[in-house]
């Protein structure tokens, strides 16, 4: 995994326990003109650390660097010898984003005075521009990349975008496993990366504020409010015979799923979030009482935290299982939140401890307990949920190993 | 070997290629061995190599719109509204308006949205400000672009990969679930491939699946131009996709759009709707090799293929016919050709293979689909579509490509294979419905 807090799940867990948020305004970093917004950043990432030879890495961007780390860390921590024809791997690709540098020599040879000579444009300037730019724009290019360095020659999908996306690619995953297609599958999810043309789509989209008046995005909080942040998960799954045999250290299950989406976002989310638990409970087998732990979706935004709120107070009633928001801490990871959130539950169930939620407010503490400390809790099963564009929802029911 | 016990079929199909506005007009002139490529009208390529493309005549997309659509078209490339087009065409012949319970049809589409082209570029530019010791230093006051309208607020939309999957579930009230697939050339193959596999996992009875791509402008040329992908050397457009052949030396962009209905036996039989065909099985693989480059000895290739006639139960003998990927370059054909005969042994000499690609160009996302639809139509018209400009042997590619002429022949089950810019592979074995 990799997010504002580093490399590795290590660091980000620590830094939850910690309670520490990322979130922070920034007004530089290539977002000059627009008013200050909040986010959380990952630190560069070198893919030649990663082992990515220095060809492959001239055309990688931040993007696929990310999605890099985390597949390498989740393949180092399997132990095992991964990759070839039966390992199938799946992932959500965030949007990805035109590279402005590569264009710099372009525009300085086709400037002219008060605008641009075309002309000039197709003798020199395009020249100059990477071959790879534009295809660079294509998502399965970073997929790509990530699948020749690790020599995953399997089944395979790439999705896109949001967090439907990586939902998506954690059920293809699972899904081949099931049909006997592989015998490990890598399921991943990245985030896109925080510029000024990602700020601008998310401000048209509505999504985020024009501007922040430096609070943070508070879920369930009522502040109405989300804000970036850049990261990538990756989990490697095998059926858990195999597992088992292979000597594979265990992290936790995948018991279920369950998808739903809302064909009228402001009015039928609500449902959509209780079809999407509903149907990841029924095929996990459980039922809500089960539930020991809720990683929540919790974006910060008024309407689908209220939404998110009721849909879980209808399932859990007066039960208030242990909860857990992360966007408080490292953003929206967009493509990569629900990759993430899933490792943190794994984590948590592993640990036997609910972190705080840094800036989670009070909308649903009717239905669920957040803590402000880390709190010691014996527990067996989480419900991890997620929340894409266009209504798309999506549940995940994770057991202790 | 045993097949899997869900069925599923295929009830409506509809097209858009360089060739015809529909699947019949398509087929028609493809049949006849005609070419859709010609010199390039949507944007000037004067300084560019290459200056041929595979363009869909205007007049058919629009003859082919619904007026309801209207409303989505401000969403939509326009790859996504030739797909709005071809899906009511497959639409239609399913007669997907008579299934009530909507949230059992979903969608599956492989696309790759709307490029920055140059007037976008050009308004980019002119927000350079240089500043600092050498010319490379300055930046770029994206706050300006955004204030001037620079970054048109549908912008957003039509760069998303997922406009076509939710335009077309706008568009047809397609409520199940949907899946947005970009995979580069292997999309709109991959995309057919997932919507098998919700159908045969009971998350949908229906599901609108294919590809679209209209990548005909300078952005979408310039990277292929500088990789040298693209065909440079050509006596006539006509003549510039010659998959196979000896002096083939590039592929021909083009665009397009294919849509099927795959719907669960069953359920199609219960409402007697039409069925074109049946999707057997789908195998899917990477190459993980090189990011410009196939592996060497088609690896990937040959993983799908193994793929799909495992998934679906079919022996390497009961392959009649195989839709190869075949576009024009030197390495791909040969490439394609060591794999098939890898896979299938003694037996590739024996098995009619053709590119649907000589005639209609690469339609990149679209070209799994709109090449599925190709196989299937030629099943139920007993006729496999020719290599057309086929007229030099290469050595190393061996094989019965068809060519030039249409062939005659009873064939029951196909292989369509779609290989993507990167690795991603998608092979599709389909069959002739025979009954239950």
């Amino acid at each position: 995994m990799v997010s504002a807090a580093g490399r590795g799940v290590d660091a980000a867990w620590e830094a939850l326990c910690k309670g520490k948020s990322f979130l922070a305004l920034e007004a530089g970093q290539g977002l000059a003109g627009f008013a200050p917004i909040s986010s959380a950043r990952c630190a560069p990432i070198d893919p030649g650390a990663l082992g990515a030879n220095r060809r492959a890495a001239r055309i990688m961007g931040h993007q696929t660097h990310m999605l890099l780390a985390a597949v390498s860390e989740a393949i180092e921590k399997s132990s095992k010898d991964i990759g070839g024809e039966e390992t199938a791997f799946f992932a959500g690709m965030d949007s990805l984003d035109p590279g402005e540098s590569d264009l710099v020599s372009a525009a300085l040879a086709a400037r002219k005075e008060g605008g641009v000579d075309l002309n000039k444009f197709y003798d020199e300037g395009m020249a100059q521009i990477p071959p790879l730019w534009p295809l660079g724009m294509l998502n399965a290019i970073g997929f790509c990349q990530v699948a020749i360095q690790f020599d995953l020659r399997g089944e395979n999908g790439t999705f896109s975008p949001g967090p439907e996306a990586a939902a998506r690619a954690l059920i293809e995953a699972a899904e081949s496993l099931r049909e006997e297609k592989a015998r490990a599958a890598l399921a991943a999810g990245v985030s896109p990366a925080v510029s000024a043309r990602s700020v601008a789509r998310y401000i048209n989209r509505g999504f985020l504020p024009a501007s922040s008046d430096g609070n943070f995005p508070r879920p369930f909080s009522g502040a109405g409010a989300a804000a970036l942040g850049e990261g990538a998960g990756a989990l490697l799954i095998e059926p858990g015979k195999g597992a088992w045999t292979g000597g594979a250290p265990v992290m936790g299950y995948l018991r279920g799923w369950g998808r739903a989406t809302a064909l009228d976002e402001s009015d039928g989310l609500k449902e959509a979030i209780g079809d999407s638990i509903g149907a990841a409970l029924a095929s996990a087998a459980i039922s809500p009482g089960d539930v020991d732990l809720v990683v929540v979706h919790g974006a910060g935004n008024l309407n689908e935290d209220a939404a998110e709120a009721a849909a879980l107070l209808n399932i859990f009633s007066a039960r208030r299982p242990r909860a857990l928001a992360t966007k408080g801490a490292f953003g929206h990871l967009l493509g990569a939140s629900p990759m993430v959130d899933l490792l943190l539950a794994l984590r948590a169930l592993d640990e036997g401890v609910v972190p705080p939620s840094p800036g989670v407010g009070d909308m649903a503490r009717d239905a669920l307990e957040f803590s402000d400390v880390p709190v010691a809790a014996k527990m067996k099963t989480a419900l991890v949920l997620s929340r894409g564009f266009e209504g798309n929802c999506a549940a995940f029911c994770a057991s202790a190993a | 070997m045993a097949r899997p016990q869900k069925r599923v079929v295929v009830t409506g199909y509809g097209m858009m290629t360089p060739l015809g506005g529909d699947v019949a007009s398509s087929f028609d002139e493809a049949r006849e061995g005609k070419s859709g490529i010609d010199y390039i009208r949507l944007f000037d390529p004067a300084k560019l190599p290459c200056q041929i493309a595979g363009e869909v005549d205007d007049a058919w997309i629009e003859a082919r719109e619904k007026p309801s659509h209207r409303k989505l078209f401000k969403f939509s490339t326009r790859g996504v509204r030739m797909m709005l087009a071809a899906t009511g065409e497959s639409a239609g012949h399913a007669r997907l308006d008579e299934i009530a319970d909507r949230s059992r049809i979903g969608v599956a589409v492989g696309s790759h949205g709307e490029h920055p082209d140059i007037p976008q570029m050009i308004q980019l530019f002119r927000q350079w400000r240089p500043g600092g010791g050498s010319p490379w230093e300055g930046h770029w006051d994206f706050s300006e672009l955004f204030n001037s309208g620079g970054y048109d607020f549908l912008q957003f939309y039509r760069r998303k990969i997922d406009v076509a999957t939710s335009v077309v579930a706008t568009g047809f009230d397609a409520q199940g679930p949907t899946i947005s697939v970009c995979s580069a050339c292997a999309a709109g193959g991959q995309a057919v491939g997932e919507a098998l596999r919700l159908i045969r996992d009971g998350k949908a009875d229906a599901m609108i699946a294919g590809g679209c791509e209209s990548a005909i402008s300078y952005a979408g040329f310039f990277g292929f131009v500088l990789l040298t992908a693209l065909v440079e050397k050509y006596e006539t457009p006509q003549m510039a996709s010659r998959p196979f052949d000896r002096r083939r030396n590039g592929f021909v962009m083009s665009e397009g759009a294919g849509s099927l209905v795959l719907e669960e036996l069953e359920h199609a039989l219960a409402r007697k709707a039409p069925i074109l065909g049946e999707v057997l099985g789908y195998g899917d693989s990477a190459d993980a090799f090189r990011i410009t480059d196939m592996h060497p000895k088609g690896a990937g290739a040959v993983l799908a293929m193994r793929g799909a006639l495992a998934d679906g139960g079919v022996s390497i003998d009961e392959v009649d016919y195989i839709n190869a990927h075949g576009t024009s370059t030197l390495k791909n054909d040969l490439t394609e050709t060591t794999a098939i005969k890898e896979v299938f042994g003694d037996r590739a000499g024996k098995i009619p293979i053709s590119s649907n690609k000589s005639m209609v160009g690469h339609t990149i996302g679209a070209a799994g689909a709109v090449e599925a639809i190709f196989a299937l139509e030629g099943m139920r018209r007993s006729e496999i579509l020719p290599t057309i400009n086929y007229e030099n042997p290469d050595p190393k590619c061996d094989l019965d490509y068809v060519p030039n002429e249409t062939r005659p022949a009873e064939h029951r089950v196909v292989l369509s294979n779609s290989f993507g810019f990167g690795g991603q592979n998608a092979s599709l074995c389909l069959g002739r419905y025979e009954g239950e």
